[in-house]
């Protein structure tokens, strides 16, 4: 090309230019967009982590108020509110959300998945969050430590087990004994609280020779002994002295706390179905009869009355361990 | 069009293409100027978004999990490096407030909270459930 060359470049020039400033406008917004990308899916990510940060957080507000029994070591089972509003493990997948949680507007959404696990209940909660259409999910897995067997929230109340004495074949049952009251050592104002609230329970009404109480709470002030073929089904029953029981008194799901002796003339053929006895202030524990080697200890605390909870609040332990998120 | 041709054209040739210029300088200004605006728009979200994760993990320690029913409750504004921003629970809030924590107790758990933490001046907020201790 000749310096003084007159041939006219101008559209040259300008389409060169146009080209240049394309392809770097071009490349911004391409940046650009990957940016927005980037951050979009960042939020999408840390916004499904918190949601399923929530299920922790919801599991970890209702521990005491789920219903156990129906999860399984077999399968996964998810959490969910059934028809009565209460807490149970089921399938298929269950997700909490702004409906069953009334939020409004939020985009909350998790479901907790368990499976249980000799002493421990493995959870699962998967948070998910629309972005663009596309749903994140995330997960944290966590372990639920109970210090009852089966979850079952038993235990016993006495001041010490060393002033217990087993006489008899009542010594069949020391290990059972002294498992349940190892579990939980309230302090004597716990133990106030619950004979000051049993005050104002009214008292057994005995009407026949085989009464069946159901729902009953009830606290005598003096010794009680019960009839042979007496019955207790979901039932708190407060005895202030000994407690006779015959060997065909059956109890299921039931507290039977004593301020004294239990006497039992020949132990219960009939089996103590998720229910425990409570001694406590006694120096003696009477047992006459066999002992029966399927006895199911522990207590299922959500059927039973509300008057408990203040109680049993502050006598529950759960511990939520190996908090972990998996991609 | 030969463009080596030596034909006086040059004056429309480059009355066209400033024409052009302009329009395509325009467009891209204002499509630069539209990046640069995202671009810090994204910048502050994403601060936003870690000052709002710090916030959380914060409520979540004993100090705040504990009073998360209690009416009265405060930011400590000199705690966790996060002194440059005015942080109010909502009962609190001012004209200077930048980022507000609301906090709803829930009736479907005796100790279940739902927190919304909102920024007032950027487009961004976060919520979580949160159980008390």
């Amino acid at each position: 090309m000749k310096y003084n060359n007159q041939d006219g470049l101008t559209l040259i020039m300008v389409l060169t230019l146009l080209v240049v400033a394309s392809v770097l406008i071009g490349s911004l917004f391409t940046v650009v967009r990957s940016h927005i990308n980037t951050v979009s899916r960042e939020e999408a990510n840390i916004k499904a982590f918190y949601n399923a940060d929530s299920g922790v957080e919801f599991a970890r507000a209702n521990l005491e108020h789920i219903k156990y029994t129906t999860l399984t070591n077999t399968d996964d089972k998810y959490l969910k509110f059934n028809d009565e509003n209460n807490l149970v493990f089921d399938n298929p997948e269950y997700f909490f959300d702004k409906n069953n949680l009334n939020l409004n507007d939020s985009k909350l959404k998790f479901s907790l998945k368990a499976i249980k696990k000799s002493e421990i209940i493995e959870f699962t909660s998967t948070g998910s969050y629309q972005s663009n259409g596309e749903e994140i999910t995330k997960h944290i897995y966590f372990e639920l430590e109970s210090n009852r067997d089966n979850f079952n929230k038993l235990f016993n109340v006495k001041a010490d087990s060393d002033d217990i004495v087993l006489k008899g074949k009542a010594s069949d049952l020391d290990d059972v004994f002294l498992n349940l009251s190892e579990e939980i050592y309230p302090d004597w104002d716990d133990w106030q609280i619950l004979r000051d609230e049993a005050d104002n329970w009214s008292d057994i009404k005995k009407t026949g020779n085989w009464n069946t109480y159901t729902g009953v709470i009830a606290k005598t002030n003096w010794n009680l002994k019960l009839n042979n073929k007496d019955t207790f089904v979901n039932s708190i029953i407060f005895i202030d002295g000994d407690l006779t029981i015959g060997s065909q008194t059956e109890w299921e799901n039931s507290l039977i706390i004593i301020n004294g002796n239990l006497k039992v003339n020949g132990f219960p053929t009939q089996g103590i179905n998720n229910s425990v006895f409570f001694t406590y202030n006694t120096n003696t524990f009477h047992l006459a009869g066999d002992f029966p080697d399927d006895i199911e200890q522990g207590i299922d605390f959500n059927n039973l009355p509300a008057e408990f909870n203040q109680v049993k609040d502050k006598l529950l332990i759960f511990r939520l361990k190996n908090w972990q998120q998996n991609q | 069009m030969n463009i080596y041709q030596k034909d006086g054209f040059s004056l429309i040739e480059i009355i066209i293409s400033l024409t052009i210029i302009v329009i395509l300088v325009a467009g891209f200004s204002t499509a630069l100027v539209g990046s640069l605006k995202s671009e810090k728009q994204l910048n502050e979200q994403h601060k936003a978004r870690r000052i709002t994760n710090s916030i959380i993990e914060n409520l979540k320690t004993e100090k705040y999990r504990t009073r998360l029913n209690d009416s009265n409750i405060a930011w400590d504004e000199d705690e966790y490096n996060l002194s440059e921003y005015n942080i109010n629970f909502k009962a609190n809030v001012d004209n200077n407030t930048d980022i507000v924590i609301n906090i709803e107790e829930k009736d479907i758990s005796d100790n279940l909270y739902f927190v919304e933490i909102t920024w007032k001046n950027i487009n961004y907020s976060s919520e979580i459930l949160l159980s008390g201790d």
